[in-house]
């Protein structure tokens, strides 16, 4: 394992493949006050949201950009870099357990209903921490590989669904009001970790880094408009019964003597699940090492997988469990403060730090 | 390399210990594949649950078109509710069913006049149900439609599936898949149709025969509409893309006409507090057959003739299927309650209550644009 | 006891760190006596009673000389025509010793391949080689005159490496014959090629062949370092320097790559890489070695492109199938069963069903009777490898359908499997592992499984990294440029125009 650089354009189709197993996995609860329609007019407010919270973590990158967050805390001060660095790693081991608790929700109910998937969650999480042992380059390269087969199969299905496409199952537009699409809107923020995994990595990426986040913002908000535009107008309100609503769309999908194509989409589910819980658990075997614990990344990551299994066992045992952990509220605390608070206030703290080391030189 | 080893080692304990007895329990050999499945509703509240299913263990049979089909079995078992009655199968022929092949879901007229949200919850709950499956209402009992013979053979449910398709293919029946039911099922009217199957003998032999359309106005069947009728329903929906009308023309002469290509653009708009569905059908359509026509020269007044009685007829049977629609049955099969709550949900609000009034008294402009593509005939000076 | 086993521990410990270290350390030179009669009893003393080693005592110009050669290994007319005859007949009068030698070499001998050593451990090897060495009196240095005429195989046609188009000629375990087909199709000095020797025991001689105008420099010193640094006894073939040249990172994936094939070589070396000729077998090893080459031939540039892209992606859907068909066959059947087309389900479940065991079991024996077959038609002697095809496809096709023990879906899907991983036969290892992979953790977890699986086989490809160029590349890390040539073969009128070269797909 070493410490590896990825290009923009690997990085960012890293990013886009974990976004997609976010958009791909959506779960019909949380429509209770929206209707369907409104989650097309919701990427617009996406994209501002996206784009501001991003601010502090550019603003920091372009003044030093071969350090991130937590080494620029670091540097500052060891006192306050700690409970940053622990945020860090809650988050990403929050949204680890969650990766897999979802997969063990679907497998548990939509694969293999009658098991117990406990062996499952071993078997996904071992794996996942087998890709994060194999290290960030690697896991970068079998992303752009994975989005290779990804993007093709997901543009494919959508094809198929063409002709079953009704505008008539479409809802108005903002039947309840704005506020329900723009609080959706900051759910669907709250659900991107992907902007605190940018906060952290970018002195780990070469090139044009503008232009990538732009592009994966763009490209993962389109690819999530027009999934709900088909979830939308194929199954109308069928699509509020269903758990899984894009996991149903694809068994609505038909091609040729194929009646259902739900298996391609399981397929790209665990793909995703696997690139993405894969650099969680990198992220946080990474921050540990280089921050506090001069122990071999290698063990780290053993460690975090086990932490994750265990947890991941306790949740999926019950849904309840899973439905009370799986909260919004909570995503949105840990990937607002980790994309925003935090760079905000390193950047400012960084700043006044430098003001003083100027009036002393002075 | 030793790590590589207890990798492998702690892999292959996963996967062994993960599920050895799921192999044996859903493997292929082990699963009744259901092919079609017809519910009743008895007289004690209980469900007789008609399974068709394909039995593996016959030899195949050839049909009468000499192609192979497979040997048909059916099971007619009562429960309390449809997943134990299913269930109770298992207990018969000692394997799990299956329900992903299913072709059909077959209501019986009983279930279909009362307890229709009762039985469709569980083919949404239940994972391996198709979403994009068939429903139909029996004109009578689901069972008789399941069990009907064709000579020594079941009536197999993929035929029955093959016909619907073929029928909706052609505009003549309405047809509605598992996702779309369920989707009015939870919109604001709970209007919908389905195909409506009957069992017929003809020539001493009985069959399966696709009857019409059943309308339901909120979740309640109300009365069926002939084939010929459901065309107009679909042309209403926008759900034509080929059709055959046949109509009187000049001289007394029956016309057919091969739709082959349709549109219907609907408008919404507001005149005097009322609200105006602008209808506008556009159809390209070839001349099929003409009584008597053989060798006859055709002009462009023949054919001006023929395309101002085709439009005349089509705008009469449009606008009767609506008044049908709206006014006899209540019931918004054909999607404008929906169009109403798309374009105008503030005046939807207000009305939803008493919409069905608000749609009989609406205003409905239908407008016919029919161009007819090929006359079909040598004989031709018109162009 | 248990005092024992520490001291059986820290002697065995000691042993083999001393085993290593002599492993290690390069053998010290052995410097040429003056004394002619010590340095006949040192290779004396090294080669024991062997009956091959021939020494002959001649007397030119009254000074002696001795000429040591190996029976077989060199040619014996040449020998005599070149190098015996021309120097005992020659006038050293005035000469002796060192100057003798030299005079020997430079003036009298007409051999082109000479050379001269003061190691005498050297001229041994020499000797082994096939050259002849003489030594004479006073003289500190010996001459190795190289009149090898051991028997070889000639040049043959490939065996492994078919092509339509392609030339007919394969290596052969003669490196410097290997090398002589490579130099014909490189008229270019720019064409190198350097000797290291490997193997404590062996001495192996390596080629190491690149293009000095386009190689990449850091990874043809790494090549070198590494097969100087290895640390192995015997060198038989290619095989036994690979994972020496590969990525440390287990895998099943290589990122070294083997040719029989002249021609093949000259294309890999033309694109900046470094292929490794071992002396003794016909393959040639070449490093870096991208995952996509394994889908390309030589024949796909000597084709019309658009038939040469049609060629890559059958290719592409054999690999896929050989490594998954089994799996899902196997998943999809205890798992999924909604996926199978509803016109197949009643053939599948009618034939499943008369069959005593379950899908994953059945899948799994088959495959295992099917390698069992291959390896034994690999291994019989060509006379009775058309018995083995023949019991072959009469007990695993007729025989076991007929009597129910396997069914007739599994039997295509067999047969589809196994034609499919001929298609790509460089990659047959880890296909027939992972085939097997795939069937167990389908039928214990299907696809969820499967997919698993199949993205850790993917990272686990995307990992291997040994000379920093990528074994994924130019897919990821993605080279569009390179592009040209992955699937699509662009035309030789444009793909021509630039080199492409390893230099382009490092990260």
């Amino acid at each position: 394992m070493q410490n590896e650089k990825l290009s923009a354009f690997q990085f960012f189709t890293m990013l886009f493949i974990s976004r997609t197993l976010t958009t791909v996995t959506y779960l019909s609860s949380y429509t209770k006050d929206i209707r369907l329609s409104d989650m097309l007019v919701q990427p617009i407010f996406r994209i501002i949201i996206g784009t501001l919270i991003m601010i502090p973590v550019y603003l920091i990158y372009k003044k030093q950009n071969t350090a991130d967050v937590l080494s620029i805390a670091r540097s500052k001060s060891k006192i306050i870099s700690t409970p940053i660095v622990i945020c860090y790693v809650f988050t990403f081991f929050y949204f680890t357990v969650m990766t897999v608790a979802r997969l063990d929700v679907f497998a548990g109910t939509v694969v293999f209903p009658e098991t117990d998937v406990k062996f499952m969650i071993i078997f996904a999480v071992l794996l996942c921490a087998y890709g994060a042992y194999l290290g960030f380059e690697a896991l970068g390269r079998s992303a752009v590989l994975s989005a290779i087969l990804v993007v093709p199969v997901l543009v494919f299905i959508m094809a198929t669904l063409t002709k079953k496409a009704d505008l008539l199952n479409l809802t108005p537009v903002f039947y309840n009001g704005v506020m329900p699409v723009i609080k959706t809107a900051v759910d669907s923020v709250g659900q991107t970790v992907e902007y605190g995994i940018i906060a952290v990595c970018l002195p780990k990426v070469s090139g044009n880094i503008k232009k990538g986040f732009f592009v994966w913002l763009i490209l993962q908000t389109v690819l999530m408009a027009i999934m709900f535009f088909f979830a939308a107008t194929v199954m109308g309100n069928f699509a509020s019964t269903q758990l899984f609503p894009f996991h149903t769309l694809s068994s609505i999908a038909e091609f040729s003597i194929f009646d259902r194509l739900d298996a391609i989409i399981t397929s790209v589910w665990i793909l995703c699940a696997f690139i993405k819980a894969g650099l969680l658990i990198y992220l946080q075997a990474d921050i540990l090492h280089r921050t506090f614990i001069k122990i071999k990344k290698e063990y780290l990551i053993v460690g975090t997988a086990i932490v994750t299994i265990i947890a991941n066992l306790i949740i999926s045992s019950e849904f309840s469990r899973f439905a009370f952990v799986d909260n919004s509220v909570i995503k949105i605390i840990l990937t607002g403060v980790t994309a925003f608070v935090i760079p905000l206030g390193v950047l400012i703290f960084g700043r006044k730090g430098q003001v003083k080391k100027c009036e002393k030189q002075q | 390399m030793r790590k590589a080893t207890v990798v492998l080692v702690v892999l292959i304990i996963a996967v062994f210990g993960f599920n050895e007895k799921e192999i044996y329990k859903k493997d292929i050999r082990n699963r009744l594949v259901i092919q079609g499945i017809g519910i009743d509703l008895e007289k004690d509240d209980s469900y007789t649950v008609t399974l068709q299913t394909i039995d593996t263990n016959a030899q195949s049979a050839t049909s009468a078109e000499g192609a192979s089909q497979p040997p048909i079995k059916t099971y007619k078992v009562s429960g309390d509710t449809i997943y134990t009655t299913i269930k109770s199968v298992t207990e018969i022929e000692g394997k799990i069913p299956l329900y992903s092949q299913n072709r059909i879901i077959i209501l019986g007229k009983s279930i279909t006049e009362e307890k229709m949200d009762d039985v469709i919850d569980f083919f949404v709950r239940d994972v391996e149900n198709s979403a994009s499956i068939y429903i139909a209402a029996a004109e009578n009992s689901a069972s008789e439609i399941l069990e009907a013979k064709n000579g020594e053979e079941y009536v197999s449910a993929r035929s029955i599936e093959t016909g619907i398709k073929a029928c909706e293919y052609d505009a003549r029946i309405f047809g509605t898949q598992l996702y779309e039911l369920i989707s009015r099922y939870n919109s604001g009217s709970k209007d919908f149709a389905l195909p409506m199957l009957s069992v017929a003998e003809k020539g001493g032999k009985t069959g399966v025969e696709i009857i019409g359309t059943a309308i339901f106005n909120n979740t309640r069947f109300r009365e069926y509409m002939s084939k010929d009728d459901t065309v107009y329903l679909n042309f209403l929906s926008d759900k034509v893309y080929n059709a055959a009308i046949s109509f009187i023309g000049q001289n007394d002469k029956k016309i057919s006409l091969n739709v082959v290509d349709s549109k219907t653009e609907r408008k919404l708009k507001f005149e005097n507090g009322k609200p105006t569905f602008k209808i506008n059908v556009k159809i390209k359509a070839d001349i099929a057959e003409i009584n008597g026509g053989v060798s006859q020269t055709m002009t462009k007044e023949d054919m001006e003739k023929i395309k101002a009685s085709a439009e005349q007829y089509i705008y009469k049977q449009i606008t009767e299927t609506r008044k049908l629609l709206y006014e006899q049955y209540e019931s918004d099969a054909c999607g404008y309650v929906r169009l109403l709550y798309i374009l105008k949900p503030s005046f939807y609000r207000e009305n939803e209550k008493n919409i069905d009034s608000v749609m009989r008294d609406s205003i409905y402009e239908v407008d016919i644009d029919l161009k007819i593509r090929r006359v079909g005939h040598e004989f031709i000076e018109m162009f | 006891m248990i005092r024992m086993v520490i001291f059986m521990n820290w002697f065995n410990k000691k042993v083999d760190e001393i085993t290593v270290k002599e492993r290690n350390e390069k053998p010290e030179k052995k410097p040429i006596d003056k004394d002619l009669q010590k340095n006949v009893a040192y290779i004396k003393q090294q080669f024991g009673d062997a009956f091959d080693v021939k020494y002959r005592k001649y007397n030119a110009s009254g000074k002696e000389i001795i000429f040591i050669m190996v029976d077989g290994m060199c040619n014996n007319l040449l020998a005599t025509e070149q190098v015996i005859l021309p120097i005992i007949e020659a006038d050293f009068t005035d000469e002796k010793g060192d100057k003798l030698i030299h005079s020997a070499a430079d003036r009298v001998s007409a051999s082109i391949d000479k050379a001269i050593t003061n190691d005498l451990d050297e001229a041994i090897r020499e000797a082994i080689y096939g050259s002849i060495i003489m030594l004479t009196e006073e003289a500190q240095f010996a001459v190795m005159f190289g009149v090898q005429g051991f028997p070889k195989r000639s040049v043959d046609e490939p065996s492994t490496e078919m092509q339509e188009r392609g030339s007919r000629e394969s290596f052969v375990e003669s490196f410097k014959d290997n090398v002589t087909m490579i130099r014909r199709r490189v008229r270019n000095p720019v064409f190198k090629t350097q000797i290291v020797e490997v193997g404590n025991t062996t001495k192996t001689k390596v080629c190491v062949c690149y293009m000095s105008d386009r190689v990449e420099r850091k990874i043809l010193e790494e090549v070198i370092e590494r097969l100087k640094n290895c640390t192995i006894d015997t060198v038989l073939g290619g095989g036994y320097l690979q994972s020496f040249l590969d990525t440390k990172q287990p895998s099943l994936f290589s990122g070294v790559g083997f040719t029989e094939r002249p021609d093949v070589l000259t294309a890999k070396i033309s694109e900046g890489k470094v292929c490794i000729i071992v002396d003794g077998t016909p393959n040639a090893l070449i490093v870096p070695y991208l995952f996509v080459e394994h889908f390309h031939s030589l024949d796909d540039y000597l084709k019309r492109p658009y038939y040469a892209t049609f060629i890559r992606v059958l290719k592409i859907a054999a690999f896929l199938l050989s490594v998954f068909l089994p799996g899902l066959y196997v998943a999809v059947c205890t798992f999924h069963q909604e996926i199978i087309p509803e016109t197949m389900v009643f053939a599948i479940t009618g034939q499943e069903s008369r069959t005593p065991l379950p899908v994953m079991f059945e899948a799994f024996f088959i495959h295992l009777i099917y390698e069992i077959v291959r390896e034994a038609g690999l291994r019989m002697p060509k006379s009775v490898g058309h018995a083995i095809s023949i019991v072959g496809a009469l007990v695993i096709g007729d025989s076991a359908v007929t009597a129910g023990i396997i069914s007739a879906p599994m039997l295509i899907i067999v047969g589809l499997t196994a034609v499919s991983s001929f298609v790509v036969s460089t990659l047959y290892e880890p296909v027939a592992v992972m085939r097997f992979a795939f069937i167990i953790i389908g039928g214990f977890s299907g696809l969820y499984g499967i997919m698993m699986g199949f993205a850790a086989v993917l990272v686990n490809a995307a990992a291997i990294n040994p000379y920093g160029v990528p074994f994924t590349s130019p897919l990821s890390p993605t080279k569009i440029g390179a592009w040209r040539d992955l699937i699509v073969r662009e035309d030789w009128r444009k793909m021509g125009k630039r080199k492409m070269l390893v230099q382009k797909l490092e990260k």
